[in-house]
């Protein structure tokens, strides 16, 4: 990566959240950067904490019962924890803004969407009616929603699922964010609007320069689609590269065993024959973020009891390329 | 070789509903045509991939089979025997013989009762086992499934989503179905438990011989598990064949315009092929285009393609697309 200052930087985040059971470790010393024009993408299944992760870096965590407990969330060099509440509304939706995977439930059904739009538009930027409205058609025309002057005067249930996710991407771009969240973005559509969805986002990235954090748990959405890649298991990071060179050769018995067991189209089949998946045994254990040792050790196969008892700290294993794993010099070297 | 399940011709609508205004004045109910005229057939041992986008009605086809709709056409035999329009009392043995998986495990199970009650219910309708015999049998297809004989007597929310889908497994072939739908029964879990899940019934299909049709609108999963293929656009099949042909050389633009769209994960084989990113939506199935439904979003259309419903053509043995002008 270049020398430039990082738009978005997440130090040693620690993310808490208490209940009648104790306390959960959801995040436990996460750090990333984002440049500007860059995509990166937070991988992990459920209760990996990429959510939280993107929750907390608009810090909007609740609390209780979550806590950030500790950690620095800098925009543009500021720091977000010194902010008090009416600078931090500030920056939300004007500096860094978020899309969800449910456009249906994050929109408002009384509401047209021109409303909706609107809202953050006179929050942040003020203006008289006429200008607004004349901003919120650019954001849908900047989103490529058609006849955008009559989806403007819109309820929400007469769009489509992919105009929804459209119109939430235009809400999140009103502003003219630097950092844009995106959570989950294509989780509820189909594959063929996925595709429409993923390369607006990539469009938008290039028009507007743009820093994307893509949150996601398909790996094929982020081979195709994030420059840079952080793999987070339990709450931690287990590994971290630039996504060609992470996803030909993942350092990491956990990358390498959510790469194997995600079934491929351009996998060989050969003739009748069914292959069977590759199968990463168990589950994510609840406790995994307070964990002495490493969090996947109960479900590795080359887990010893050192691996058990000893945190693996993040190393150096390649140009940009970190692994948090005690064997990663004894992985095979690269799949086919 | 016979057919287990064939299907010819089913049609299922669904009534719009009319405002109080609309009845008064007598205005005619509109409706959708979920499924139009879907004709499909799965072998003994078989799976079907049964693959499509939200909308197009492929759950109505899997709900028709097992009959939680009735088919306003067409027919649907079973092991030869006519089900589309047989009532109730006739119904119960053939519910033994057809079972079901559902995507959501946890909209699927009584919270208020144990998972061993969901898992003995079925075996209570349908077979002899009573007391301990039934409570032995339940413990043996938790086994089965890979769960703990000691976990039946816990409730649903004691449960991952991955165990509560193999609960889900665990009742549908305890009664020892001949054939089971399965409805998106991996959509809603993690990766890692995907594929725990893919193998479960990848295995279980061997030792019980049974058959699936395997509803999803995941192609890689439908790819991995399918002997056969069948897409589905807007209430109709538009192309059906062996798995490879129809992944290897699709013939239906729609299909082609499906695969391309799922994202690769190796970089060098990422643009080896032409991306076709359909532009628009799903058009509204009450109002659907005319001639070739496919053809408002075809990058391929002419102009006959939406005067005229396309010929099916067998391109090789099984392996049938509906185009004007197939790739």
């Amino acid at each position: 990566m270049s020398e430039r200052q990082p738009l978005l930087v997440i130090d040693s985040l620690a993310v808490e959240f208490h209940g009648r059971d104790g306390t959960t470790c959801a995040v436990d010393d996460v750090s990333l950067t984002l440049h500007a024009g860059e995509i990166l993408a937070l991988v992990g299944e459920s209760g990996s904490g990429k959510s939280v992760t993107s929750l907390a870096a608009l810090r909007l965590i609740p609390d209780p019962p979550g806590k950030i407990v500790s950690g620095t969330i800098l925009l543009d060099g500021v720091d977000l924890a010194s902010l008090d509440d009416r600078a931090l509304r500030r920056v939300r939706g004007k500096d860094m803004a978020m899309i969800f995977q449910d456009p249906m439930s994050s929109l408002n059904p009384v509401l047209t969407i021109g409303q909706q739009i609107g809202e953050a538009i006179r929050l942040h930027e003020g203006g008289g009616d006429e200008a607004v409205r004349a901003r919120i058609i650019e954001v849908l025309e900047l989103v490529r929603i058609p006849q955008a002057d009559m989806r403007i005067d819109q309820y929400p249930h007469q769009l489509s699922g992919g105009m929804r996710q459209r119109v939430m991407i235009a809400m999140a771009l009103s502003c003219g964010p630097r950092v844009l969240i995106a959570d989950e973005p294509t989780t509820a559509l189909d594959v063929t609007i996925q595709a429409q969805i993923l390369a607006l986002l990539r469009d938008l990235r290039e028009r507007l320069g743009m820093a994307i954090l893509l949150i996601t748990h398909d790996l094929g959405v982020v081979a195709e689609n994030a420059d840079r890649v952080i793999v987070l298991y339990g709450g931690r990071k287990v590994e971290q590269g630039p996504v060609d060179s992470l996803i030909r050769n993942p350092r990491h018995p956990y990358t390498r065993g959510l790469l194997g067991s995600m079934p491929h189209l351009d996998s060989a089949l050969s003739g009748d024959k069914r292959a069977r998946l590759v199968e990463i045994p168990g589950a994510v254990p609840s406790n995994a973020g307070s964990l002495p040792g490493c969090g996947f050790a109960a479900r590795c196969e080359l887990a010893d009891a050192h691996c058990r008892t000893h945190r693996p700290p993040l190393t150096d294993v390649g140009p940009d390329r970190l692994s948090a794993c005690w064997k990663h010099d004894q992985l095979p070297e690269a799949q086919p | 070789m016979t057919a287990l399940l064939e299907v010819a011709g089913l049609v299922k609508r669904f009534a719009h509903s009319r405002s109080l205004i609309d009845r008064v004045r007598g205005k005619p109910a509109g409706a959708v045509q979920a499924v139009s005229g879907v004709s499909l057939s799965i072998a003994a041992n078989e799976t079907l991939g049964l693959v499509g986008e939200s909308g197009c009605g492929k759950s109505t086809v899997g709900r028709c089979i097992l009959r939680l709709e009735q088919p306003d056409a067409g027919t649907i035999r079973l092991g030869g025997e006519d089900i589309s329009q047989l009532a109730e009392p006739r119904l119960r043995p053939l519910r033994r013989k057809l079972q079901v998986v559902f995507q959501d495990p946890f909209a699927s199970l009584n919270p208020r009762r144990t998972v061993g009650e969901a898992v003995a219910e079925p075996l209570r309708n349908f077979t002899d086992l009573r007391g301990a015999a039934l409570r032995d049998e339940v413990a043996r297809l938790f086994e089965r499934v890979g769960l703990r004989r000691d976990q039946i007597d816990r409730f649903p929310h004691e449960f991952s989503g991955g165990q509560r889908q193999r609960i889900g497994i665990a009742r549908a072939i305890g009664p020892r179905p001949d054939l089971i739908i399965l409805d998106e029964p991996v959509s809603a879990l993690d990766v890692s438990i995907q594929a725990q899940v893919v193998n479960l019934l990848m295995d279980l299909q061997d030792e019980f011989r049974l058959s699936y049709l395997f509803i999803a609108h995941d192609l890689a999963v439908v790819r991995h598990i399918s002997q056969r293929v069948a897409v589905m656009y807007l209430g109709q099949i538009v192309e059906t064949g062996p798995r490879d042909a129809v992944f290897s050389h699709p013939r239906h633009p729609y299909t082609a315009a499906l695969l391309s769209a799922a994202p690769i994960l190796d970089p060098a084989k990422r643009n080896a092929a032409e991306r076709i990113i359909l532009t628009g939506d799903l058009p509204s199935p009450s109002n659907p285009p005319s001639g070739c439904r496919f053809h408002t979003r075809c990058p391929y259309a002419q102009a006959i393609c939406s005067t005229t419903v396309p010929p099916t053509v067998e391109s090789s043995p099984g392996h049938i697309a509906a185009c004007h002008f197939p790739l």
